[in-house]
């Protein structure tokens, strides 16, 4: 009898488990994708990777803790500040790309590493500012034209959905455009492009600056999602969710980072859900700490990924016909 | 309290260094920058920490014992992460994205094994103080210190004066011509992985009984600054890694002693910025040409 109880109240949980399974994922998911979108466009050099994706969770922080400090301190209009954010940490990239222009390779990786370190540096000890470890407690709820957008209304999460939106627009009308053209020139030859005639350092400004854009814009949705930032928020495990997510799906592929943050972001509450759920279980059997598991997990993904399939899941060539700008024709030399 | 700071700083940048040749011996080798090296350095701590507390063995036997294990896991690394993308010949990328997901992989299961809360560490070489020049030092400084200079000294002793050491240096220039000239190039990279993940242990234990506790985040901007030290001497050449690792590790105790400490962490990362806006190539680094 009272092992049906059991029994009962275990489906339940897992029913129940499954459910919330699904509620802080698409967010978090959401954001991550945002982030990881804009990778494609930093300019590719030997070791560059996992360095794109530290700037940018850099980048990231910049634009969540301008957006959050403005409107929870200052009570600026949520869409003023969001625009700051966002600008300050496209600022941020321009001079990024402007001090490692002359560095290349395993140099560019440090330095970059080095300017994710100084701004969560600069994140713990500015006390006065950004609140330090304390972090920035009750974040407004965005405030759009006298409309309050809470979790609760759901109108965060299309908010969030516009700007996930906007910003896979703008990567496709970048990627298919001169400027996108010209960036992925310098991304996969620098020397080519440069034989070519292509500017690279300017591209690669407009690259860095574009890519920090949008991760700004990207953390300036997380604060007010969360209600509260500290400096822990922004690390490296961010930095490598948002990379197993890319590495997953397909480096370099819109599609490609959908689909990997579709896979990846439920992962979290999966396993936090197995450890409730791993309760009635003999200890053996039993899940204890979710978190650490689910980077093991992440590693493990990396590991495999790189050895059978380092294009990801939907990377590798594109089978479609090159599609040509307006005015040049295609001829095909037999 | 300047000569004091002196003498940390002194103390600490031989650490750094130590760390920092490991980075650049694999990276002149393999031109990878191996980021299993900060997880390994951790592990080596945790590994003298399993034999002290768990075998019950002599802190000696402990170190030996970590040294052996974790040389052991600095060759595994190899054999069954990178070997596997040489031979499929994958691209640098890949090998570094297999570095970054090991490394995850073992700090998170000594986080799982160990838990991520600081766990008390034997004090090895605790002397007392004594005077110099009116300043008070501690013996455990000048201890570290000499045992990661004397460290360096055999492991520059072996690269260059040993057949062995030779043998490196010759796949180190050109791989396929060290392997016509019979060397076995696989083992070359696995004993390099071994040296390098053998004065990482050594380091972290150092370090972990220097600051009299261990975590499994004990790593990561230890092994940040040691690559920092590696990039800001030249990557791939000794003696850089070893005086950047100083001159890091000195600036760092400096900017305790003028700023206070809130902002150690951004020195090292701060004078790199500088170095390389000037040096674009680390001081003793040599500029590459790009080939067509």
């Amino acid at each position: 009898m009272n092992m049906k109880k059991e029994n009962k109240s275990l489906y339940t949980k897992a029913v129940i488990t499954i459910g919330q399974l699904w509620e802080n994922p698409i967010i978090k998911g959401i954001i991550l994708l945002a982030l990881a979108l804009f990778v494609y466009f930093l300019p590719k050099m030997a070791t560059l990777y996992f360095q794109r994706i530290a700037i940018m969770v850099a980048f990231y922080a910049i634009g969540a803790y301008t957006a959050v400090l403005l409107t929870t301190y200052r009570g600026t209009n949520y869409l003023v500040a969001v625009i700051l954010g966002a600008c300050l940490a496209g600022a941020f990239g321009a001079l990024l790309a402007l001090s490692t222009m002359r560095l290349s390779g395993t140099y560019v990786t440090i330095v970059t590493m080095a300017f994710f370190y100084v701004i969560s540096s600069i994140i713990l000890n500015w006390d006065s500012v950004t609140k330090g470890s304390v972090g920035v407690l009750n974040i407004p709820a965005p405030n759009l034209f006298g409309m309050k957008l809470t979790m609760k209304n759901g109108g965060y999460f299309y908010l969030i959905m516009f700007y996930v939106a906007l910003t896979i627009l703008v990567t496709k009308l970048v990627i298919n455009s001169k400027v996108g053209r010209a960036i992925k020139a310098v991304r996969d030859d620098e020397l080519a492009a440069i034989m070519m005639g292509i500017n690279n350092k300017k591209y690669k400004i407009i690259a860095y600056t574009l890519a920090a854009f949008f991760a700004g814009l990207a953390g300036t949705l997380y604060g007010p999602f969360m209600g509260y930032i500290n400096n822990a928020t922004f690390n490296y495990d961010i930095c490598i969710s948002a990379l197993v997510i890319v590495i997953l799906g397909g480096i370099g592929t819109v599609k490609g980072a959908i689909i990997g943050a579709i896979i990846i972001s439920p992962l979290g509450e999966l396993l936090r859900g197995l450890t409730t759920f791993m309760k009635g279980l003999p200890e053996w059997m039993q899940i204890s700490q979710p978190e650490q598991w689910r980077f093991v997990i992440y590693g493990m993904i990396m590991v495999i990924m790189m050895r059978f399939r380092p294009q990801g899941i939907l990377g590798g060539q594109s089978k479609l016909p090159y599609k040509m700008p307006k005015g040049v024709e295609r001829k095909v030399m037999k | 309290m300047f000569v004091e700071q002196l003498i940390n700083g002194l103390a600490i940048g031989t650490i750094y260094a130590l760390v920092a040749v490991g980075y650049s011996l694999v990276f002149g080798i393999l031109r990878l920058v191996n980021f299993t090296h900060s997880s390994v350095y951790t592990l080596g701590a945790f590994m003298v920490y399993v034999g002290v507390e768990y075998l019950h063995l002599n802190i000696f036997l402990a170190i030996l014992f970590s040294l052996v294990t974790t040389g052991f896991a600095g060759v595994m690394i190899d054999k069954m992460g990178l070997e596997p993308l040489r031979k499929k010949g994958a691209s640098k990328i890949s090998a570094m994205i297999t570095t970054i997901g090991l490394s995850y992989i073992i700090i998170n299961c000594l986080n799982i094994a160990f838990g991520s809360q600081i766990i008390r560490f034997p004090d090895l070489f605790n002397y007392g103080t004594f005077k110099l020049l009116g300043a008070t030092i501690a013996w455990q400084q000048v201890i570290i210190g000499a045992v990661a200079l004397i460290l360096l000294v055999a492991l520059s002793i072996f690269i260059n004066r040993t057949r062995i050491g030779l043998a490196m240096r010759a796949v180190q220039q050109e791989p396929s011509a060290a392997a016509i000239n019979g060397i076995n190039v696989n083992m070359i990279i696995s004993l390099t992985f071994f040296l390098g993940a053998a004065s990482a242990a050594i380091a972290g234990t150092l370090i972990a009984s220097y600051n009299q506790y261990l975590r499994s985040s004990m790593g990561d901007i230890v092994g940040l600054k040691a690559f920092a030290a590696a990039v800001l001497g030249g990557i791939g050449s000794l003696p850089g890694s070893v005086l950047g690792g100083l001159i890091i590790g000195v600036s760092e105790s400096m900017a305790v002693y003028k700023l206070g400490g809130s902002y150690i962490d951004m020195v090292a990362f701060s004078l790199l910025f500088l170095v390389l806006l000037i040096r674009p190539y680390g001081i003793l680094g040599r500029k590459g040409s790009t080939k067509v």
